[in-house]
């Protein structure tokens, strides 16, 4: 995995200057914000709004961090979003691919419904077997790194296989058999281990920290009682010591990235959000100055 | 547990959004899984879980018709909204696929004369015309010329009905005024996909064009009516095209 260092998500909204004044090294691309989806799930790329996305991020290198893909349904997953991420790597090739590991997708009668959220993953072999082949796969077809991201969830004891054990025991058998990498969303850790009561610290010395490529960092809220996977503010303290603790333990990690939901980005700000990035290099670089981090 | 019954389950219950009435009749999962499901969707964090999910089809229901809702009153645009939501909508995370189906939805049960039907009027054709105006190429008129040429109004465009000015509507819109009385005068907007920002005020002469081609026309009949310069613009911006 190539070291980029700090990256954040396309936004239309942001000032353009925040792509190219060097508060980012590279870009994180969800290509279905580019695109529409036709009768019968098509998914077709805007040329409009792909050419407009490039002239913003100019030279930046580009990773695709997708969100429709359903990987984990147990029916299919959505065959018309790689069918539009061949055509995007055609126009805009990216260094790696990331998606979560979740489905959202069922079948019923024939039919695929949306669930209108995504949902976890039980801890079972049947998953990691589901899973991983499909990472394999999607990894050969585009021919660079795939990222699996951690999810957040608020469901207490899902189904487990004593084999693989919890959420971390899954992560690391799928990347293990299907040579995938983990994309370690450390707002995720935090959200779970608030939620669930367990150490967050704790579950990341159980995940194979060597598979991490990417690693985002992001803010939440408080909703009955859970902490949420807002994406609607600034990254906690308890997030950034995770960051503090995780990233010189990542030998192979590509990137940070700082996520925000684009609803939340005006309010935020783009003062807001360079001032995290800023954060972010900062442990960055003091990471790539210590030698126990390499 | 089969990861099939597991998702199917979960993902009827998340749809649902009830802890209570779904079946599983037809998974196959065993009285142990079963009761391990329904410990599961009886929690805490699955009411939760069921919350987010509709507070998301509740917003991405409403942000594709941001014109239509704003001018209903709110306890209107929410009954819409939960009326949408709870039939299953929202659950589409692509904009115009989810705002199609949402204002085909509103516009049935609104009735018209309105300020709101017209704009729900107005985003559907805006959404039409959107669809095909990425890479959109005026014709060519000389294609008008042809002795056989028959033209009907484009299956993108639209001519829109607003029952007051375009730019009273939306100063109430952002909630500068209240929304202004229906006026008798109709203003008109043509709506197309070659159309620079895709709507624009129709002339009293494309009005009264558009309005002669409820079915197709011979080209040569209808320059006994109307002037070629009307025709070559509604043909160059899509608002007309070859039937």
């Amino acid at each position: 995995m190539r070291a980029l260092g700090i990256g954040l998500p396309f936004f239309e909204g942001l000032p353009p200057a925040i792509y190219r004044d060097g508060t980012v090294d590279f870009v994180e691309i969800t290509p279905e914000v580019l695109c529409r989806e036709r009768r019968g799930g098509t998914l077709e790329l805007l040329p409009e709004r792909v050419a407009h996305a490039r002239n913003i991020c100019g030279a930046l290198p580009i990773v695709v961090h997708g969100v429709e893909l359903s990987i984990g349904s147990a029916h299919g997953c959505n065959a018309a979003y790689l069918d539009m991420l061949d055509r995007f790597q055609e126009s805009w090739p990216f260094l790696w691919h990331s998606e979560h590991l979740g489905f959202q997708t069922i079948g019923e009668d024939a039919h695929t419904l949306t669930t209108g959220v995504p949902l976890p993953m039980p801890a079972t072999l049947e998953a990691v077997q589901l899973v991983a082949e499909r990472g394999a796969a999607i990894q050969r077809r585009y021919g660079v790194p795939f990222l699996l991201e951690n999810a957040a969830h608020y469901l207490p004891s899902l189904p487990t296989d004593p084999d693989i054990g919890d959420e971390a025991g899954l992560m690391n058998a799928i990347c293990e058999s299907g040579h995938c990498w983990h994309l370690l969303d450390l707002h995720n850790v935090w959200c779970n281990a608030v939620n669930h009561r367990h150490d967050p610290f704790a579950a990341i010395d159980r995940m194979r920290l060597d598979r991490v490529g990417e690693i985002h960092i992001a803010g939440g809220s408080w909703r009955e009682g859970f902490w949420t996977d807002a994406h609607d503010s600034r990254v906690p303290d308890e997030v950034w010591r995770l960051l503090e603790y995780a990233l010189p333990r990542t030998p192979h990690v590509g990137g940070v990235v700082f996520e925000v939901l684009e609803e939340h980005v005006p309010r935020l700000g783009a003062e807001l959000i360079a001032g995290e990035l800023a954060r972010a290099r900062g442990v960055w670089e003091r990471c790539h100055r210590n030698a126990s981090c390499r | 547990m089969s990861l099939i019954g597991f998702q199917t389950a979960l993902g009827r219950n998340v749809r649902a959004r009830t802890t209570a009435g779904v079946t599983y009749d037809d998974l196959d999962l065993s009285q142990d899984e079963r009761r391990s499901l329904q410990r599961l969707i009886e929690s805490d964090g699955f009411r939760t879980t069921m919350n987010i999910q509709r507070s998301w089809c509740e917003a991405r229901s409403a942000n594709g018709a941001q014109l239509t809702l704003s001018a209903l009153p709110r306890e209107q645009r929410r009954r819409l909204v939960k009326e949408w939501v709870d039939g299953g909508g929202g659950t589409n995370s692509f904009f115009a696929a989810e705002a199609e189906a949402f204002l085909a939805f509103i516009g049935e049960r609104l009735s018209g004369p309105s300020h709101a039907l017209s704009l729900c009027h107005l985003e559907q054709a805006v959404l039409r015309a959107e669809a095909v105006s990425v890479g959109f190429a005026a014709p060519d008129p000389s294609a008008l010329d042809e002795p056989a040429c028959r033209i009907g109004t484009g299956r993108h465009a639209a001519m829109v009905a607003l029952f007051a000015e375009a730019s009273e509507l939306l100063t109430a819109i952002r909630g500068e005024c209240p929304l202004p009385p229906l006026s008798d005068n109709e203003q008109f907007l043509l709506v197309a996909p070659g159309v620079r920002g895709l709507a624009r005020p129709a002339e009293a002469a494309e009005i009264a064009l558009w309005q002669s081609l409820g079915a197709p026309q011979a080209v040569a009949r209808l320059l006994l009516q109307h002037d070629r310069g009307s025709i070559e613009t509604l043909w160059r911006e899509g608002a007309i095209e070859a039937a």
